[in-house]
């Protein structure tokens, strides 16, 4: 009786309160599109320059298996060695094929042809992958010229290992496959927690609290109170978000729905307790904001597997990951979308996700005491 | 196990104690600071029981020791027979409380407000709706259910405060100056409404700045210093309650009032007001005011809460433009020259205006700069207000750190600080003790006898006496302008308070 009218209270604020539904709302949705559209690990249209001092019909067919390849974008052609660094420098490419003067004549003689590519190495990362699409391109080229001139001989080619390989769970490897379902878990700790732990401080600081002292409301339903409606906006927000990502993004999903839902309803409550934790530890709006950042929505950007990958931190690093509840989400939400694994491979992170919950909820009920001071 | 048996065996002292409320030896403290060093009280049941004293005298802690939502550092409280640490929850669970600070869900109407807490209290069905009805003829907020709380003025929100304090009919009611910054006509609507809750035999404690109030009440405590320096019956301490707490009272610091410089004096009228409106939509706030008075005047603006008294002061100082008439500072046109008034004029409102994380110097380094004051000037005049308001040598304590009376002297020594024509003092004595307003009015007296002109509002219509002349104002109209003297006689003799009362209920 007192919970429904402690909801109720707080469903009417709500409503009467446009920035607290825009913040729950509308700023997850726009965050949801910058990172859709903004990070982005693949690596495609690469800039690429050619140094041509052979301009042989060879050489030319070189270069087309490149931008025939659908990776590459040639973006210059140069003229002398000079060049090569000027356009490295100003990073009007990001890698150079220089084709040696000779390349046809020993082509046609029968030699070992060189060619030299450079590769702007700034960013480890995506050097490493076009490296790796150049080497793969000239090889295959290579290939295909000594499966000729064999052939050209009436010799059979020798045998060789061809490596068959498939991608699994995201076969066209879209990085945005990857970051949306990921981007769940990062979304909802950001605004719900902060929300949550406003609508607290915010009765301290203008001291409507006292008054909720001086009644019958036991902390455990005062908590109570904020959280069930906070969770349930923070699980309409994620209704919100799973159908404009999915759908606009194109993102499969192979898991079970039910399942899903299920799983954010759990994340929900303990988002949102984090938010209640977190008020009881402060007394302004100021400080809420800034705590509710620093303990939620940085962690959660770094720590939970997002963009980082846990496996490749340091161990320590990796012990410290499990402080935040994203990670467990984050498991959950891509396995569900890319996997389609079932309950058996989730549960382990569902059950520490709903313990999580229930120990913050009940650390903050014990922290809360009816008193001024 | 063993505590709660033995609280099992303590509870029965309920039925037999005839104190609504027993305090023996509390102490609290807060750091090192003493809030409270010893008080022992006891209230009877029924009684109507009044604290009264300075700021910072420990009156809202005592309150909150009394509600059980502050744990005494030593000692103990008691109320209606259970003890205020480990019987905590009974205790809140059954009292009524408004405090101090801001009780109400201001998005909430004034209707969803008192469901809200009837529900918290468990009241529903046909006795809400008969005691909605009640308290709602009583305060007059029937036709407002469905008025936002936020919109409404500061009276009406003490007075739903009040009614939701009294939805449960609680045998204790506890008020922590529930009457401040409220204007004297809802001050006695409210008493009004607490005279008829108390025919119930019921207990109210009532901590108050007001000496009227406190002679309303059976028992009066006085505090100072965090102990009771008095507790008898209002009639035993002589006929004026407020001189015999005044006398009781450390002297307030610095009494005395360093000389101002004298201005260049003139005889034009200083302040110049001809037919000024202001309209918000169809609301009109400020209707065809027109009033002027001289350097060294000292002109009060009475009137109820939401009358209109801020919005002309906005007006006078430059911050907000007028629907129609013009105002002039010294001869200058607000509306079209503003930031040539800006610098003219000196402005202090019932918000605090200072930066509580400076020193008391920084503040007034701060507000030198802020007025462009040279280097030199600053100096003779920081010395100035360091005296003026009992500040010296303190020029390194953080500004938060003061009582509000010394705040209140500081704010309205920056505010003068350039020495302007006109000085704007909006509340600035609310929720100061009375033995500090009367310091404060000195200060006032003293910067109007050096030829500045000041406007000033306030609820306290005894220190209203102070003025030269006093405009009455209701719903944005002047209904009377005249030297108190006069408006006690044209509205019938009495008390200033009560020609305003007689003047506001004549025109309503």
């Amino acid at each position: 009786m007192i919970l429904a009218a402690l909801v109720r209270k707080e469903l009417i604020e709500i409503r009467r309160d446009r920035v607290t539904l825009a913040t729950a709302v509308v700023l997850p949705l726009l965050l949801l599109f910058i990172f859709g559209y903004g990070i982005t690990l693949d690596v495609k249209d690469v800039r690429f320059a050619v140094l041509d001092r052979d301009r042989s019909q060879a050489s030319a067919r070189l270069v087309d298996a490149f931008t025939a390849s659908g990776y590459f974008e040639r973006v210059r052609d140069l003229a002398a060695q000079a060049d090569v660094d000027r356009v490295l420098d100003h990073g009007a490419a990001t890698l150079v094929l220089v084709v040696p003067p000779d390349f046809s004549d020993r082509l046609a003689a029968g030699r070992t042809a060189d060619v030299q590519l450079l590769v702007d190495g700034t960013f480890s990362a995506t050097a490493l992958i076009v490296l790796n699409y150049a080497r793969t391109i000239v090889n295959r080229h290579s290939m295909a010229l000594a499966g000729a001139a064999a052939r050209a001989q009436g010799l059979t080619v020798p045998p060789h290992v061809e490596v068959a390989a498939r991608v699994w769970y995201n076969a066209p490897m879209r990085s945005v496959n990857y970051i949306v379902p990921g981007l769940f878990a990062v979304l909802l700790m950001a605004f719900p927690p902060l929300l949550t732990a406003l609508a607290i401080v915010r009765e301290k600081e203008r001291g409507t609290i006292e008054q909720v002292f001086v009644s019958p409301v036991s902390p455990a339903v005062f908590i109570l109170g904020k959280i069930l409606p906070y969770a349930g906006i923070a699980f309409v927000e994620m209704l919100v978000v799973l159908a404009v990502g999915t759908f606009w993004f194109d993102i499969p999903f192979r898991g079970s729905l039910p399942l899903l839902l299920a799983a954010s309803l759990v994340y929900v409550f303990v988002t949102v307790g984090i938010g209640v934790f977190v008020s009881t530890l402060l007394r302004t709006q100021v400080a809420a904001v800034f705590l509710s950042l620093v303990v939620t929505m940085m962690p959660s950007f770094l720590f939970s597997g997002f963009l980082f990958p846990i496996a490749t931190m340091p161990y320590v690093l990796q012990l410290y990951t499990y402080a935040f509840p994203a990670r467990y989400f984050n498991d959950i939400s891509r396995d569900l979308y890319l996997k389609g694994v079932g309950i058996e491979y989730l549960w382990w992170n569902a059950a520490l996700l709903a313990a999580y919950g229930a120990v913050i909820v009940l650390v903050a009920t014990w922290r809360f005491r009816k008193k001024v001071a | 196990m063993a505590a709660a048996a033995v609280s099992r065996t303590a509870a029965p002292a309920e039925v037999t104690d005839a104190a609504a409320i027993r305090v023996s030896g509390l102490k609290r403290r807060f750091g090192r600071v003493r809030a409270l060093d010893g008080v022992d009280l006891e209230i009877r049941r029924g009684e109507l029981f009044g604290i009264v004293g300075p700021d910072g005298a420990g009156k809202t802690t005592l309150v909150q020791s009394l509600c059980a939502i502050l744990d005494p550092t030593e000692g103990t409280v008691s109320v209606q027979g259970l003890d205020s640490v480990r019987d905590a929850a009974r205790i809140t669970a059954s009292i009524g409380y408004m405090s101090q600070a801001y009780s109400l869900y201001e998005d909430l109407t004034v209707a969803e407000n008192m469901h809200h807490f009837a529900a918290l209290r468990g009241v529903r069905g046909p006795v809400l709706e008969e005691r909605m009805a009640r308290l709602l003829r009583f305060s007059g907020l029937g036709p407002f259910l469905d008025r936002r709380t936020g919109n409404l003025s500061g009276g009406m929100q003490k007075k739903l405060a009040l009614c939701t304090s009294l939805v449960h009919e609680p045998d204790l009611l506890v008020l922590d100056e529930p009457t401040l910054g409220v204007d004297p006509l809802s001050r006695r609507e409210l008493w009004r409404m607490l005279a008829a809750f108390r025919s119930a035999n019921k207990t109210v404690v009532v901590a108050t700045s007001y000496m009227d109030e406190a002679e309303r009440c059976d028992r009066v405590a006085f505090v100072a210093g965090g102990r009771i320096l008095a507790c008898d019956r209002p009639g035993t301490f002589g006929a004026d309650l407020e001189e015999a707490f005044k006398r009781m009272q450390p002297r307030p610091a610095s009494a005395r009032v360093a000389p101002l410089p004298q201005r260049a004096g003139s005889a034009e009228p200083v302040v110049e007001v001809r037919g000024l409106v202001k309209r918000f939509g169809a609301f009109t706030a400020v209707d065809d005011v027109s009033f002027s008075f001289a350097p060294g005047e000292v002109f009060g603006l009475l009137g109820p809460n939401g009358s209109g008294k801020s919005t002309m002061i906005r007006m006078l100082c430059g911050i907000l433009p007028p629907s129609a008439g013009e105002a002039r500072i010294a001869g200058v046109d607000v509306a079209r020259s503003p930031q040539a008034v800006r610098g003219r004029i000196g402005y202090m409102s019932q918000m605090f205006s200072l930066y509580v994380d400076l020193t008391v110097g920084e503040n007034i380094d701060f507000f030198g700069g802020a007025y462009g004051l040279p280097r030199a000037v600053l100096r003779e005049r920081k010395a100035w207000v360091l005296e003026m308001a009992g500040l010296d040598g303190r020029e390194e304590v953080l500004t938060g750190k003061l009582s509000g009376a010394l705040r209140q002297r500081l704010a309205l020594g920056c505010a003068v600080l350039h020495q302007p024509d006109v000085l704007f003092l909006d509340e600035p004595t609310s929720g100061i003790d009375p033995a500090s307003r009367e310091a404060f009015w000195r200060l006032i007296g003293a910067i109007a006898a050096s030829g500045t002109g000041v406007v000033v509002t306030t609820h306290y219509l005894r220190e209203a006496e102070g003025c030269a002349r006093v405009a009455f104002v209701h719903r944005g109209r002047l209904i009377a302008l005249d030297t108190p003297a006069r408006l006690r006689a044209n509205y019938g003799g009495g008390s200033l308070e009560e020609a305003f009362v007689r003047a506001m209920e004549a025109v309503a």
